[in-house]
Order: C-alpha cells, then structure tokens, then sequence
C-alpha cells in the first residue's frame, strides 16, 4: 500500500512537472495580451504600455519566466494575479470551495440517478427500459451550457423556484442556489453512467453463472446483488470516476452561466486575459484532483474485486 | 430601415423620458442643465431616472466582467470606473447632465497657467480631513509615469503641484491647459488618502489593500468572484447629493448575456448599464424590469488606419460612409438603441456649452444612406476595383458586425474587400501595435473620451502623436482649433473651436462613424433613480438609487 502510494506520488509530481511547463507555454505563444485585461482595450500612449510591460516582466524571455514561476511554486508561492495584483493561493482558495460543493453535488446526481436509472433500465425490460433509453439520449445531447440556460430560464425565470445566479450563504440557501448548476452540469454525465451501467448489468446478466444461479432457484435479488452488480460494479466505477474527474474542468461553462465564482469560470476568464499564475495555479489544483480521483478509483477495484492487486488495473 | 415595433418601442421610451424629466424636476432631483440644451433639438434622451420612494436593501448591480482594482490611477475600464466614480470623489464633479462643475474642490485662474484649487470641508470614511497634501499626492500618483497608472500623459503640460494650505494647493503649468479640468471632472482627478495609499504601497487599491476616499459610498467588503460591496457614507460631506436610499450596492461581474438577463427579469440582479446588450428587445418587452436611454457618449466607428491605397483618399471614406446601411447596425448590434450619427459622438459628450455644440452638430448632416453620390464619388476618386483590408475578430460579435456593414457598404460601390480574422484577445493588436494596423485599412472600433467633451476622444485620433492617431492624419486648421481649446478659459470661444474642429474631422471621415448608441441603463422594478447618462464611468450616479417600493 505505502509502495504503492509514494509511486502515485512520484507520478503525480512528475505530471505536474510537465503539465505546468506545457501550459505556461501553450499561453506563452496564445495571442493577446494581460494589459487588454487592465485596459478593456481602450489604447494606451506607447510610453505607458512599455513602462507597464516592464513592471509586470512582460519582456522576459520564456525560460526566465517559467523559471521565476516554477522557483516560487515550489516554495508555495503560486505567484499573484496580473489584473487583481492578488496572490494566486488566495484567489484559489476563495474560489474551491464553491467547485467542490459544485461538484460534489453534481458527483452524488450522477451516482444517484445514473446508476440506478442504468439498472432500472437492464432489469426491466419493454416499456421501462425504453423509457430510459430515451431519457438518457435526450440527456447525453443536452451540453452543459445548453441545459444550463434552459433550466435558468424554466425553473428560475418562469417557475421561480430556483435562484439564476450566485452561490447563497448557509447550507439551505447553498443547496438551493447549487441545485440548477448541478443538474446541468450532471446532464450529460449522468447519461453517460446510466448508458454504461445498463450494458455492464446487461452483459452480466446473461452470463452462465447468472443463468445458473437462476436455474438453481436462488432467489432473485440475491443473484442480482451479489452476482451481478458486483461483477458489473468494476465498469460502473471506472465510468464514474473518469465523470466524476473531469467534472471540474468542465464546470468552468456552468459556472459562467450561472455566475459562481469558481474555479472552472476563473480558470477559462484568466486564459482569456493571459493571467500566468492564475491558470498555472488552477491547471495545477485540476491535475491533482484528476490524479487523486484516479487513485480513489484505483484503491475502490481492490475492495470491489478481490482478484484485483493495487495498482494493477481491471481488465 | 427601422422596423416598426422597434420605432415604438423607442417612441415609448422617449416619452417615458419626458415623463421622468418633469417627475424628476418636480422631485427636486439635478437641474436641468441651466445652458438651455434641454431646448435643443435632440434632446429627448433621460438624464434622470424616477425618484426612489423606498429603501431598495441590498442591490447588485451588473458589469460585464469583475472589478479587477479599485485604484483610480487604474481605472480605465467599465467596472472599475463605475465603482470608483462612487468611491472616490473627483477634484471637480460631473453631473448626471455631464456638464461638470465644483466637486471636491472648486478653483480659480489667477493666470492662465494657474490653477488654485481649494477643498471642501470633506472628510475621508475614517473621519479625518481631506487635506491639500492628500490631493496634491493623489494627482502627483497619477502624474508619475513610473507610478503604474494609465493618466500620466494627461498631466503633460503640468509643471508643478504644489501644497499652498492645508485646504489649498496650486496646479501650475507649463501653458495654459484647460482641457485638464476636464481630465480632473474623471478618473485621474479622483482623490485618495496619501497616509493610506503609503501605507498600503503596492497592495494599494487591491483586494487585500483596499482604498480610502471620501466618496458617498465606503467600501464594505470585496471578495473576487463575490463582488466589491459598498455602503453609503454615512458622513458624506455633500449636501446636495441625495442619500442613496439602499443599505449595500455590490458590483458583481456578468459576462454572459443569457445569466445578466436572466438575473434582471428574476431581480437577482437590479440593475446595470449595459452595451449593444443582445436581448434587450426581450428586457424591454419584460414588465418586471426598466430600460432608460440616455443620450448617446459612446463612438461606435471603424478606425481608418490606411496610410496610402483607396482609404486614405478621404473622397472614398466618404463614398463608403455614403453607402453605408447605419439603420441596419442599429437594429442588428445595437436593437433599435441607437441613432444615425452626425459627428463621431452624440450629444451625450456635450458637457459644457451643449448650445454650441448642438448646433454646431445639428449645421453637419445626418449620415443617411446615398447610393448615388457613393458611386459617384467613388468614381470620382478613380477608385472602383481596388482592394481595401479590414481588420475584425468575428469572436466580438458586435464589432465584426460593424466590420461586415463596412464590408458590404466599400463592395456595393465597387471597392474589392479583404477581411482580416483574429481572435478576441489578439483584436487588441489593432489599437497597440504598429504591425498590426499597418497591416490593415480600417477596423472597428466602440470608443470614448475621459470626460464629456468632444475633444476628449478627437484629440486621440486628430492630432500629431495623438493616441490613436493609428493613421498619422494631420490638418492644421484642426490642430490650430484644438490648440486654442485646449488654451481657451471660456466655456463657450472653447466650445467653438471644438465644433470647428470636429467639422473638419467629420467631413474627412477620419474615423468613420457608425451609430450614436444610446446609453442604455436596465434596472429591475425594484430599482430606481440611476441616471441615463454616461455619468456611471466619471460621478457619483449611485447616490441617485434607491429602491420604489415593488
């Protein structure tokens, strides 16, 4: 297990490592400029904009650059925010907290409503299975920033159930402004999962161990519950995790629809303005949350399937 | 052509402007504006905005992105300026009228290259007194163009800021400059706490560093992403503003225009001042919520960079700016909230003087559409069959709308157009970089000065080093008018020459306007009494809001 770990963590800093180096240079050579951000493009006399390009080492050469920010990151200072003159790690934790609840929140939808809408679907045949067929199709072609204004429009708009916008302050009032934003961004996910579960019960199933089971008579919800969903638990696990990992990247568009300030929609406005450390900052917390889901992932095969050893994968 | 539910709807505005005027006079609210432009012909536009009768509790109010500084000497951009013009007091103040008059400060000429500035008997939110040496640092901070702000090259003809008093302090310059009153009406004029501001060093006007003004408004709290939340001053100095009649105001950034107007008809947001906003035919057809339209400030223009080919020839600016479908920019960017133009800007830039510059706008003709004599012109200038670029970026939907107008309007005439596509954030290339618009002909442009003045924004494209003066045009009857403005102590000789000036400017077309936009603020039934005009970027508007009871 402690091998185990500290070769996760080797992995870890290692993709860190590159990941950093890669996006700092993919915004190194991306178009635009961080004085537009300060600016709103209005047009600066040229001996401001170079006095400004100065203060900020706009100038620098690229490995300087990368080699100042790589220096400080490693000694915990993320560096600070161009346009705000703020410290990354304070921006970035003002920010978490409302992508983890976001998150955490869409994660237990796509769980709840995935799985058991996919086995609901491979149990019960004909009109039921049908019906969630259909159901997930029309959710696995619902985008995100799709769902996102529909569901504002209908619920907050016209019903008026939900709050539009913002994250609300207590644990009611959260949930209530969080319910819209997870449900959006759960959409396609949740389609995805209940596809996927209903094919791994399916295919399970028709095994010949099921088929015997039955015809030995063993009653039917226990040869549901332990030989079929813990055979199917090892597809359904890996199709959530991946889910459940990606889902901070993509909240960035549910964020900015529904005007949260996470990380996701700080992320893609501080691409936009060029603010280094910011994306550096935040691409980074995205890399060990990816890493962290996989190895949870990977811990939960070895409960599930005894036959699985750590750190080898299921077949 | 204007479609017709679009005029009606700008007719019901336009009454309803009328209405809130006299609503607005008899409440006592700012006077009209005592130099009679409210007798030009024009003139239909709201300043004010209905009264508020109730207490509105806690406000958010909209900007298209967040509040990044609360340093004056940085505010260049919408939201900053919007929260800044209520934080800070300016040495002088512009009214909702955008005519601008005595605010911190009040001065006298004894010279024409002196200026004795005397305070009010004001105080900043911690209680103590604004001093001379407070204001003479805050404009010396501005000044310093190693100071990290965007003003200093407003302060060129300063020679000397100097503490006279503890109330008074002297502006002396190197020749008379009174276009700098005008400069001291906005941002660069607002003044700051010197103790706080050293204190603080470079966190000064962040979001851990805060600031310390005097305006009607004192920060609260500001967390990013959550918003810069303001209360009203509970010991605000000026009497003669009204108590804004709300607990908080937070100033939230909304870049997407389904969230804001989702927010607007749901009262989760209460109001902003919005831009070429795409849905608001929808806002304004919504009963919950209130669209006011102010004059128009904003230039929306294309930018002529040419230096040689067709577009230098000011015959084929002219030919193109004949073709043009205006009606058809006006209905498709700006929905129906706008107005074919005369002059670059509209009246909403008239500050002083508005008869003079009424006129002297109304005497240039509107830019109606003329088919016959663009062909002519353009033959005349032996021009039909050349090639024109323009720059535009089609991820900026209204701009690379304008630039396809321009487009369509140089092709109908018989001019070849090639268009050149970059994205959003290298669109700023254009207004920074040499290459950049030397490679270009022309490209789209929504611009403005820092104070209400036409000269404010013509002095950047019209003059030698001007800048964004992208095109090196000259022409020394504009240069010798400006000069005499920018020299001239009278309201009115100074209004006269910025009129003669932009004659010369307009009909050369050396930036080819577009629209006047209106200024267009949206407040939730709720809300009321934020002014129409461009005043939210330059003075204290939010002292005018409160709530109406609903």
């Amino acid at each position: 297990m402690l091998q185990f770990i500290a070769k996760r963590l080797a992995m870890l800093v290692a993709t860190l490592l590159v990941a950093s180096f890669a996006i700092y240079g993919a915004l190194y050579l991306a178009p635009g400029s961080p004085i537009a951000a300060l600016t709103g493009g209005r047009t600066l006399p040229p001996e401001v904009m170079a006095q400004i390009e100065a203060r900020y080492h706009l100038n620098e050469p690229f490995l300087t650059r990368y080699w100042l920010w790589l220096t400080a990151a490693i000694h915990g200072d993320l560096g600070e925010s161009i346009p705000l003159h703020e410290s990354v790690n304070t921006l970035i934790a003002q920010r978490i907290g409302t992508t983890l609840q976001l998150v955490l929140f869409a994660s237990i939808l796509i769980v709840m409503f995935g799985v058991s809408l996919g086995i609901i679907g491979a149990l019960g045949r004909g009109v039921v299975d049908t019906g969630v067929l259909f159901a997930s199709t029309v959710s696995a072609a619902l985008p995100a920033f799709a769902a996102a204004v529909i569901l504002q429009f209908i619920f907050g708009v016209y019903l008026g159930w939900f709050p539009v916008l913002g994250t609300g302050d207590g644990f009611v009032d959260t949930i209530k402004h969080l319910t819209l934003p997870a449900i959006a961004l759960a959409a396609t996910s949740t389609a995805l999962v209940t596809r996927v579960t209903r094919t791994a019960v399916r295919e399970e199933l028709d095994r010949e161990h099921v088929q015997t089971a039955v015809s030995r008579g063993l009653p039917w919800s226990d040869v549901v519950r332990r030989h079929v969903l813990r055979n199917a638990a090892i597809p359904i696990t890996t199709v959530v995790g991946i889910t459940i990992a990606s889902l901070i990247a993509l909240s960035a568009v549910v964020e900015t629809a529904f005007a949260l300030n996470g990380l996701g929609a700080y992320l893609v406005q501080a691409a936009q303005n060029k603010d280094f450390a910011v994306v550096q900052g935040i691409s980074l917390v995205l890399v060990v949350a990816f890493v962290v889901t996989n190895v949870v992932v990977d811990i939960a095969y070895a409960l599930l399937d005894p036959r699985v050893s750590l750190g080898s994968r299921a077949q | 052509m204007v479609n017709p539910q679009t005029r009606r709807r700008l007719l019901g505005v336009i009454a309803l402007g009328a209405t809130v005027a006299l609503t607005a006079a008899c409440g006592g609210a700012a006077a009209p504006n005592p130099s009679g432009g409210s007798s030009a012909p024009t003139s239909n536009f709201v300043v004010d905005t209905p009264v508020p009768t109730a207490d509105a509790g806690d406000v958010v109010w909209a900007t298209y992105r967040e509040t990044q500084t609360l340093d004056p000497i940085q505010g260049f951009d919408y939201p900053e300026q919007t929260a800044d013009s209520i934080l800070c007091d300016s040495l002088l103040r512009q009214k909702n009228d955008m005519s601008y008059g005595p605010g911190l400060a009040s001065y006298t000429a004894p010279s024409p290259t002196e200026f004795d500035f005397t305070l009010n008997t004001a105080t900043f939110w911690d209680g103590t007194p604004v001093t001379a040496e407070d204001a003479v640092f805050s404009l010396k901070r501005a000044a310093d163009p190693n100071g990290g702000g965007f003003y200093s090259t407003v302060f060129s003809r300063v020679k000397s800021i100097d503490v006279t008093g503890d109330k008074t302090f002297k502006i002396t310059l190197s020749q008379p400059d009174y276009w700098l009153l005008g400069e001291l009406s906005s941002t660069p004029g607002e003044i700051v706490q010197k103790k706080y501001a050293e204190a603080k060093g470079k966190d000064f006007g962040t979001v851990s560093g805060g600031v310390m003004c005097s305006g009607p408004f004192k920060l609260d709290s500001w967390q990013t992403g959550k918003g810069v939340k303001m209360v009203p001053n509970p010991t605000y100095w000026d009497a003669t503003l009204p108590k804004p009649k709300l607990t908080s105001l937070t100033l939230i950034g909304t870049p997407d225009d389904a969230t804001l107007t989702a927010g607007l008809k749901t009262g989760a947001i209460d109001g902003t001042y919005a831009i070429a906003l795409s849905t608001l035919g929808q806002l304004s057809a919504d009963p919950n919520v209130k669209v006011y339209q102010g004059a128009p400030f904003l230039a929306a223009a294309m930018v002529i960079s040419a230096t040689k080919g067709p577009l230098a020839d000011p015959k084929v600016r002219q030919a193109v700016s004949l073709a043009l479908d205006r009606p058809g920019i006006i209905n498709t960017v700006f929905k129906g909230a706008g107005h074919i133009p005369h002059a670059l800007q509209g009246e909403g830039v008239w500050g002083t003087s508005k008869a003079i510059f009424a006129a002297g706008y109304a005497a240039l003709p509107e830019m109606t559409q003329d088919m016959a004599k663009a062909k002519d012109l353009i033959t005349q200038a032996g021009a039909v069959g050349q090639n024109i670029t323009i720059g535009t970026s089609s991820g900026i939907t209204s701009l690379n709308t304008e630039a396809l107008a321009f487009k369509s309007a140089a092709e109908s005439i018989g001019l070849k157009v090639t268009i050149q596509n970059v994205s959003p954030s290298n669109f700023i290339n254009y207004f920074i970089d040499p290459k950049a618009y030397g490679s270009v002909d022309a490209f789209p442009t929504s611009n403005y000065g820092d104070y209400a003045d036409p000269s404010a924004l013509g002095k950047t494209l019209a003059m030698k080093g001007g800048s964004q003066n992208f095109s090196g045009w000259t022409n020394p009857e504009v240069t010798a008018a400006y000069e005499a403005a920018r020299g001239e102590a009278d309201d009115a000789k100074r209004a006269a020459d910025v009129v003669a000036a932009q004659k010369i400017i307009t009909d050369q077309l050396v930036w080819v306007p577009l629209v006047a936009p209106n200024n267009v603020v949206i407040m939730n039934k709720k809300v009321t009494g934020a002014p129409a005009t461009f005043v939210y970027m330059f003075g204290p508007w939010a002292a005018y809001l409160g709530g109406t009871g609903a």
